[in-house]
């Protein structure tokens, strides 16, 4: 039913444009039925409040966190950061950035069994209510299956992925309430035996950096066009009907590193390449690459995860 | 600039429901800065020369005026105002120089005392002097010894409202025919003190005090701001030391959710505390509010510069080993203000005639001076009532009593002390 609908990632935390279902015709998101047939558009979410407490927006929170109308201080919780130093070379990180009033990244990594690295990246889309929420679920639940099929063995990975994709899918979607459809990316990556298959929808990103040369994007951003935050491909109860899950399986050349992130890092390096060579150890870099975009603005949700292969 | 230094002392965790919030802030000038007013003094010497005057006590303050002159710094100005039934302007603003010194002195050789009391006309005189020096430290010094004439008593309202925030004032009774309330109520609108002086031979050295204070003064128009979320409301802001001035109602309204309560003229190393009180809207347990966001304001020349900044905060906590304590300084000053409220209604009592009521209220304040340590409020209660047992308040009245230890009690009941290290 709104298969039509677009949904506008980063940057522009409000404006969702809408295209009628009926005629494709794009209408600002403020226009509750379609200019040219008269076809109702469903109404764009409404972007959270930036303060919890009496929907103020961001511009009234001081820097310390108190609200300038009501007082009240956003609680800081352990979503905003945290990461997970699985080992030198296996590392993850997120952090709420510096413009956002909670971090609506997730990821979730682990080394299964002996030799497979596994790793999730969501970003929940800013426009929906519960956005952090479909995040989290998506992760944790394309995690477990993930883990689930890879420890009984039975599933060749790109099975393994595309069900822990639709697992996710079904997670954000349970999320759903009437009048609200919170939303997230996915990337999701299993490393084993020389090869790495990924698995994703929407922009969030799969990177292989080799010891020289720029980076190599292993996925395509789903998007209306490279330029662009509004992505065409999502998990959630309003996700386009049709939409096919892209996966890619790379041969892993030689010694390099895998990194999966969101796009509130690659919007300010579009090609880590030189900064993820510059250190050795994977918790290093994460923050590193953290750093930089909260250096450079730190617009949006930042997530970064990474495994060094030897 | 001037150093400011704001710190908010509290028990930020309150029980889940509570809506208020009680803090104590100390502000303090760091006495080793220089600070950034214009360094002009204008200080304004205002003397009851009424009928009732006649005799030492003219004499006595003559005297006190013409040593006070002699003691005025060369780079300081000052006038000085005769007030009767109008008040007359025997030295318009000069400096203090030697010469000008010399022709005041002159001047207020000449002082009779005679007619009567119109506070009124001696206000305005001094306001006229005091609005051509706007930038300058503005001071004013009224002695008198009886009450203000009754017809008076709405010009004098309507004086005030247009002296607030002009100049300070500090008012001096001498003897004991004078009204305690009727000075307080100058006093505290013009942000001074009111203090009986019980013998004309004693005006010198309170003047010297007075004085002395107010050479130190190097920041006028100084403004403590709170701001307060949407829907608080302020219960009371108090300046609890050195004493209690309730500056509640003072406050000015320069924005919404903003409250400007005036502090007057700040010296070098000067310390005060303020005791906020805030109601909120309760939040939820966990929730964590700015209840408060107080700063210290000075004006110079039209520009507004906020010179120091506290945070008062409350906390909702399910957790009663935390939100049952009180805070030292928010129960000490809590202390100070009930043995204030306790003299001022036990002396009422007292002077109705009701000794049961007295007793009961004395009593009690000297459980709580003594509790707090405060000293000088002790002594003075000593010379009212006789006491059996100071930790329990067991106090006697006193059959002869005179009625200048009475109102050096009232006076002084808002003197507080500060909190004991602990």
């Amino acid at each position: 039913m709104t298969a039509g609908h677009v949904r506008n990632l980063a940057h522009s935390r409000t404006v969702v444009a809408t295209v009628c279902p009926q005629c494709s015709i794009e209408a600002p998101g403020d226009l509750r039925f379609c200019e040219e047939c008269g076809t109702r558009l469903e109404a764009p979410p409404v972007a959270p409040p930036d303060c919890q407490k009496c929907g103020a927006t961001p511009d009234e929170i001081d820097p310390d966190g108190y609200c300038m109308a009501c007082g009240h201080r956003r609680v800081a919780s352990k979503r905003d950061r945290f990461e997970r130093p699985v080992s030198a070379s296996f590392a993850g990180l997120t952090d709420r950035g510096l413009r956002h009033h909670r971090n609506e990244d997730f990821f979730t990594m682990d080394k299964v069994g002996d030799d497979a690295h596994v790793m999730v990246v969501c970003d929940g889309v800013s426009s929906t209510l519960d956005a952090d929420k479909a995040s989290e679920a998506a992760a944790e639940a394309a995690f477990r299956s993930l883990v689930q099929s890879l420890e009984s063995g039975q599933d060749t990975r790109r099975t393994a992925l595309m069900a822990a994709i639709s697992k996710a899918c079904a997670a954000v979607t349970a999320l759903a309430s009437s009048g609200e459809s919170p939303a997230s990316t996915i990337v999701a990556a299993v490393a084993r035996g020389g090869f790495i298959d990924v698995a994703w929808l929407g922009d969030s990103r799969a990177y292989w950096i080799g010891p020289e040369g720029p980076a190599q994007q292993l996925t395509e951003d789903d998007s209306e066009s490279p330029d662009s935050h509004a992505i065409t491909k999502w998990l959630g109860a309003d996700a386009p009907e049709d939409q096919v899950t892209s996966t890619v399986r790379f041969e892993i050349p030689g010694p390099g590193s895998l990194l999966l992130c969101s796009d509130g890092l690659w919007n300010y390096l579009p090609d880590p390449a030189d900064m993820v060579r510059t250190g050795t150890d994977a918790v290093d870099i994460v923050h590193t690459l953290i750093d930089f975009a909260n250096g450079s603005g730190g617009h949006d949700n930042i997530t970064a995860v990474l495994l060094l292969v030897a | 600039m001037t150093q400011f230094k704001a710190e908010v002392f509290q028990n930020a965790y309150i029980p889940q429901g509570a809506d208020e919030v009680n803090a104590i802030m100390t502000v303090t000038v760091d006495g080793g800065a220089t600070l950034g007013s214009s360094g002009e003094k204008l200080i304004g010497i205002v003397c009851d020369t009424s009928g009732s005057m006649e005799g030492g006590k003219i004499h006595a303050a003559k005297d006190a005026i013409v040593r006070l002159v002699w003691m005025l710094p060369q780079d300081t100005t000052f006038f000085v105002i005769a007030g009767g039934e109008i008040g007359e302007l025997i030295v318009p603003s000069v400096r203090a120089t030697n010469d000008n010194k010399q022709r005041a002195i002159a001047a207020i050789k000449k002082m009779k005392a005679i007619g009567g009391t119109c506070i009124s006309t001696w206000l305005a005189r001094a306001l006229d002097q005091f609005a051509g020096a706007p930038g300058a430290i503005r001071q004013c010094i009224l002695l008198t010894d009886g009450e203000n004439e009754k017809q008076d008593e709405p010009l004098l309202e309507g004086l005030l409202d247009a002296c607030e925030g002009q100049f300070q004032c500090e008012c001096r009774g001498v003897g004991s025919d004078w009204k305690v309330e009727e000075l307080r109520k100058i006093s505290g609108r013009l942000l001074g003190s009111t203090d009986i002086i019980t013998r004309p031979d004693l005006i010198e050295a309170d003047f010297k005090e007075i004085l002395a204070r107010a050479l130190s003064k190097e920041v006028s128009d100084v403004a403590l701001r709170l701001w307060t979320p949407l829907g608080a409301r302020v219960r009371f802001c108090k300046q609890v030391s050195p004493d209690i001035v309730d500056l509640t109602s003072r406050a000015r309204q320069p924005k919404a959710q903003v409250f400007d309560y005036p502090t007057g003229a700040w010296g070098k190393a000067e310390s005060r505390d303020y005791h906020f009180c805030i109601e909120v809207k309760p939040g939820e347990v966990g929730d964590e509010m700015l209840a408060g966001r107080a700063s210290l304001v000075v004006t110079t020349a039209g520009v507004e510069n906020k010179v120091a900044e506290a945070r008062i905060l409350a906390v909702w906590t399910d957790d009663e080993s935390k939100s049952t304590k009180i805070d030292r300084r928010v129960a000490h000053y809590t202390g100070q203000a009930e043995l204030a409220q306790s003299i001022q209604e036990g002396l009422e009592a007292r002077g109705r005639g009701d000794d049961d009521v007295a007793t009961a209220l004395l009593g009690k304040a000297v459980r709580l001076a003594h509790e707090s340590g405060n000293e000088a409020t002790t002594k003075l209660l000593r010379k009212v009532v006789d006491v059996d047992n100071e930790e329990q308040g067991t106090v006697r009245l006193k059959r002869q009593v005179t009625k200048e230890d009475a109102m050096a009690l009232e006076t002084r009941s808002t003197k507080t002390s500060r909190i004991q290290r602990a």
